[in-house]
């Protein structure tokens, strides 16, 4: 007989996982980010302790960070719980009711996302927005409208950063000997090339941080826990598994970022695999797509809804690194798209119910239609970066 | 416990948490900032060390400066270098081994700064490091990344005490070059004030330079110098070779080993005459002089003056080799070398006259008009400017 969930989204399916509570997703995203925390753990601190570069209280920083994000949100939390509602002010009711509302999570995802020399308090001011305004301001986890570490990493990056610039960054002791990275990330590379109009190429891109396959296993420059593809893969799987998150989300989102990154490449005249693969291993983009894309309340419920979120998500991506003020650009298309979760999920949901009558065709040409637009913007968009397209340009404008 | 949670315990237990979170979580963060620049530190110092061998340690200390100015290189405005810091480097018996000088010079721009480091046993440079510059850097193999181990090579274990205190500058970065050059000669200033070190100093004057046209004595030397020396303004004519190293006194005062020794760098500096030209042999049996000249290469372009057989002028000129290399991208159309060199020797061989420069061919073509006239001189010299 078939069952029906009502109410906010996360619907778990406890038939598949009999005797587990709501707990079972915080449990398995834990488990999930444990492979990138360590790995942001050894390459930021262990590797570079081993490398004599600095000492032992040092080498215990980027854990600290990660494990203070997690504990700043779910005490945050529990005050905002103990003030908001007198009646459940012992410790079991606060404790209940954090066990529910997943406290830890944006905390831990928020510490992953922010470079190395986070001053605490800028990461105990970024606990708080995500947390509080994020989170419990719009009525508690399964309520939010934006994903919570999201929210308030992007305010920190748009008021804060400058201290975190003043504080070290995020070149870690034995990043900051190495001269071919000259200060740069490589999303920082790739902004100035955007920005200076020169095409792109492996050698100024990919050769100053080794190869690809230092991108994939993580050792270049970056945030905590977004530059280790192979990390964020094996969280994923791990989710993907435990049926935590649908294994096409990230694929679409990733996926379509190759291919646009690509087709973009290709008219630039350099057709090479090299640069859709820079593009999805470069910044947050492994990491959005698995850990935050796929955050069960912001985002569409439906699986088609899912599809074009993820679809939309890469578009903006690729449109805001590429024409944006900014090169990271997955933040800024999440909170974005965030806005756009709910009237996906309704219209995607009418387009499966309605699939070949009037309202579900209509729905359905709306969404690719925009979906359209953008990609073609996007690529035409492009154009101011590379040379190759002036001749295009120059036969369209005597046309 | 659990009691004094459940009443206001909770809330002021969150609160100091965050608190003490607030508080030594900061002081850790501050503790993380502070140790980027205590490494930054211990990496300069260790930077330093590496140029002394046996270098254990670091002491600072003040140096007295020396007042001395050098010339902005590709400007015609002088200033005195910078100096930063001053160590003393002592090895692991906590003896003074050395000395290191950071010093901001100019190269492209300002802001060159590099250590010098002085040996105190034996007055040598033992090396230079680079610690920061403006310098162009933005094009691979071209400007100050044209500055190859080569180079820097030249500042190993560099004799302080000789007269001639430089460093052969690298075309393309000439300017970055020369920042290093007077960093190390500012660094010997210092050294030398500060540890009573004399430098040697000669007093030398270029009156005149003349190439010798004579033929009976031009294999012995191809030089000719007047020159006044030493306080008492003494004078001597001296005959020197291709090179301007000293050959012989011809007349006036004994010169010393000091001003032989500084003949070949105060003639190029004292820049009397062209002297690209260079005298290579004269076979008096064949009654052939070959003489060379420096173009597009050092090495430059080769030929034969066929002398008459009264020894009074040039017959002609035959071609011999060249080096030079043509650039067709600033639009020359004509075969390759030596097309232009013929065409100044054939030109010269049939009139006497020297023809227009090349387009294209712009420095071979100087090289040419400098070797006729060259050669015109001589010719004139041997029947007695007749």
């Amino acid at each position: 007989m078939a069952r029906f969930a009502g109410g906010k989204a996360p619907f778990l399916r406890i038939s598949d996982q009999k005797g587990k509570s709501t707990n079972t997703i915080m449990r398995d995203f834990m488990i999930a980010m444990l492979p990138v925390i360590l790995f942001s753990w050894y390459k930021n601190g262990i590797s570079v302790y081993l490398d004599g570069n600095i000492n032992f209280f040092e080498m215990l920083y980027p854990l600290f960070l990660v494990i203070m994000g997690g504990l700043l949100s779910v005490v945050m939390e529990g005050i905002f719980f103990y003030v908001t509602d007198k009646k459940n002010r012992k410790l079991d009711d606060i404790l209940r009711k954090l066990s529910t509302s997943y406290a830890a999570i944006p905390g831990v995802i928020l510490a992953l996302l922010l470079p190395l020399y986070t001053p605490i308090w800028v990461l105990m001011f970024a606990a708080f927005i995500a947390t509080i305004v994020g989170k419990m301001l719009f009525g508690g986890f399964g309520h939010n409208i934006f994903n919570p570490a999201l929210l308030g990493y992007a305010v920190v990056g748009f008021t804060l950063s400058g201290f975190i610039t003043d504080a070290g960054g995020v070149f870690n002791g034995t990043e900051v000997l190495i001269d071919s990275y000259g200060g740069a990330t490589p999303l920082g590379i790739f902004a100035n090339f955007r920005n200076t109009g020169e095409a792109f190429s492996f050698a100024a891109l990919v050769e100053p941080y080794g190869n690809l396959w230092d991108f994939f296993i993580g050792t270049i420059p970056g945030a905590l826990g977004e530059t280790s593809a192979l990390a964020i893969l094996i969280g994923g799987v791990w989710l993907v598994a435990r049926k935590i998150i649908k294994w096409y989300t990230p694929v679409i989102y990733v996926g379509t970022i190759f291919v646009l990154s690509w087709i973009i490449g290709a008219i630039a005249g350099d057709a090479g695999l090299w640069f859709p693969t820079y593009s999805i291993l470069s910044g947050g983009i492994m990491f959005a797509a698995v850990f935050m894309i796929t955050e069960p309340v912001s985002t569409p419920t439906n699986a088609l809804g899912k599809v074009f979120f993820a679809l939309f998500l890469g578009v903006l991506t690729v449109l805001f690194r590429f024409v944006g003020n900014l090169p990271e650009g997955v933040g800024t298309s999440l909170i974005l798209m965030n806005i756009f979760a709910i009237p996906i999920d309704t219209y995607t949901g009418i387009i499966r119910t309605k699939v070949f009558r009037k309202p579900g065709l209509s729905y359905a040409s709306v969404l690719i239609g925009v979906l359209l637009i953008i990609v073609a913007y996007t690529i035409i968009a492009s154009v101011n970066m590379y040379t190759a397209f002036l001749p295009i340009i120059n036969i369209w404008q005597v046309i | 416990m659990k009691e004094f949670l459940n009443k206001k315990g909770l809330i002021i237990t969150l609160s100091i948490f965050l608190l003490i979170v607030f508080i030594f979580g900061g002081m850790y963060s501050r503790y993380m900032t502070n140790q980027i620049e205590v490494h930054e530190e211990e990496r300069y110092f260790a930077s330093l060390l590496e140029l002394v061998e046996d270098g254990e340690s670091l002491e600072a200390f003040d140096a007295e400066g020396a007042d001395v100015t050098y010339q902005v290189p590709g400007s015609e405005d002088d200033y005195t270098p910078e100096l930063l810091e001053s160590f003393i480097v002592l090895d692991d018996s906590e003896d003074e081994i050395a000395v290191i000088y950071v010093i901001e010079t100019i190269g492209i721009s300002s802001g060159f700064q590099a250590a010098y480091a002085i040996s105190l046993d034996n007055d040598r440079l033992l090396g230079v490091n680079v610690l920061s510059h403006k310098e162009t850097v933005s094009q691979e193999n071209r400007y100050y990344n044209k500055l190859s181990d080569s180079f820097f090579n030249q500042f190993n274990n560099k004799d302080l005490d000789v007269i001639d205190f430089s460093i052969d500058t690298v075309a393309g970065a000439t300017l970055s070059s020369l920042a290093m050059d007077i960093g190390m000669k500012y660094a010997r200033e210092l050294y030398a004030t500060d540890y009573d070190f004399e430098i040697i100093n000669v007093i030398l004057e270029i009156d005149s330079l003349i190439y010798n046209y004579d033929l009976n004595t031009i294999n012995d030397y191809q030089f000719i110098a007047e020159i006044t020396f030493d306080e008492d303004d003494k004078t001597a004519l001296v005959h020197l070779d291709n090179d301007f190293n000293y050959v012989e006194t011809a007349s006036g005062d004994e010169v010393t080993q000091a001003v032989i020794d500084s003949l070949p760098v105060f003639i190029p500096e004292a820049n009397l005459i062209n002297t690209d030209v260079a005298i290579q042999s004269y076979d008096d049996t064949t009654r052939v002089l070959t003489i060379s000249v420096s173009g597009y290469s050092s090495t430059g372009i080769t030929m034969d003056l066929l002398i008459s057989s009264s020894l009074d002028s040039v017959e002609n000129i035959t071609y011999v080799s060249s080096d030079e290399s043509y650039d067709d991208t600033q639009g020359y159309s004509g075969s390759g070398v030596p097309e232009v060199e013929e065409n100044y020797i054939d030109t010269f061989n049939n009139d006497g006259s020297i023809i227009d420069s090349t387009a294209g061919a712009t420095v071979t073509s100087n090289a040419m008009d400098t070797a006729l006239e060259w050669v015109q001189t001589f010719d004139a010299a041997l029947n007695g400017g007749n």
